[in-house]
């Protein structure tokens, strides 16, 4: 059964980054800082978990430069909606008889 | 009165704005939506301002238009935006808020509170009976 547990999502860092990412409004992205703040994690950590993230097609990231400073937002991608979905189905059905 | 409707715009622009911090895209209104909004709540001021110079009564001036007016032009104002975005739903409660303005104004002085607060409240109800049916076809619920 927990072979449906999707392993990328299953991580506790990049459940937080999905679910947070999911409740934004379609269409809609969130700035990496406002991410690390909310979820209280280092640029570092962060970078690395979104890369993964990306990899897999779960989120996209785009790179805009406003002057001298550069922002980074972030977005869950359709996929990582849908995989977000099955990973929360899963679950249900994993501790449904508890 | 005047107090606590500005503490509770400052409220609720704080709130907002601490809310929504980081967050671009679809859902933050562009400049010229904010002015389209801005333009609908000024003009009511005209109209009060010009029924007042026509010499129409305080009745109409001070309790019908403030109570329908708002609704009506804001309501239009926010249904335009939300067709420009194909954003249906907020278009809808826009629709829906226009409508119950208009039904405000022909119900007349009287009647005009009740059928703001009844029909402002199954428009509400509405929107919100949309939001719960649309999380619950998603397994993902915010």
């Amino acid at each position: 059964m927990t072979d449906e547990l999707d392993p990328l999502i299953h991580v506790p860092t990049r459940l937080k980054i999905v679910a947070t990412l999911a409740a934004l409004p379609d269409g809609d992205t969130l700035s990496f800082t406002r991410l690390q703040d909310l979820l209280g994690l280092t640029p570092g950590n962060l970078i690395i978990q979104l890369r993964k993230l990306e990899e897999a097609g779960y989120l996209s990231t785009e790179k805009t430069r406003n002057g001298s400073a550069q922002k980074t937002t972030v977005a869950l991608t359709r996929q990582g909606h849908k995989a977000l979905d099955a990973y929360t189905q899963a679950l249900r059905d994993l501790l449904g008889g508890l | 009165m005047v107090v606590f409707v500005i503490a509770n715009f400052v409220a609720t622009v704080g709130v907002r704005m601490r809310a929504t911090a980081g967050v671009s895209g679809k859902s933050r209104l562009r400049p010229a939506e904010i002015t389209v909004l801005a333009l609908a709540w000024i003009a009511v001021f005209l109209i009060i301002g010009g029924m007042s110079i026509a010499g129409v009564s305080g009745a109409a001036i001070y309790t019908l238009v403030p109570l329908t007016v708002p609704l009506i032009l804001g309501g239009l104002a926010w249904a335009a935006i939300n067709a420009a975005r194909k954003d249906w739903r907020p278009f809808g409660v826009g629709l829906g808020v226009a409508v119950v303005g208009a039904a405000g104004l022909l119900a007349g002085v009287v009647a005009a509170w009740a059928v703001d607060g009844v029909g402002l409240c199954v428009v509400l109800l509405g929107s919100a009976a949309a939001i719960v049916w649309r999380q619950r076809r998603s397994v993902v619920r915010p």
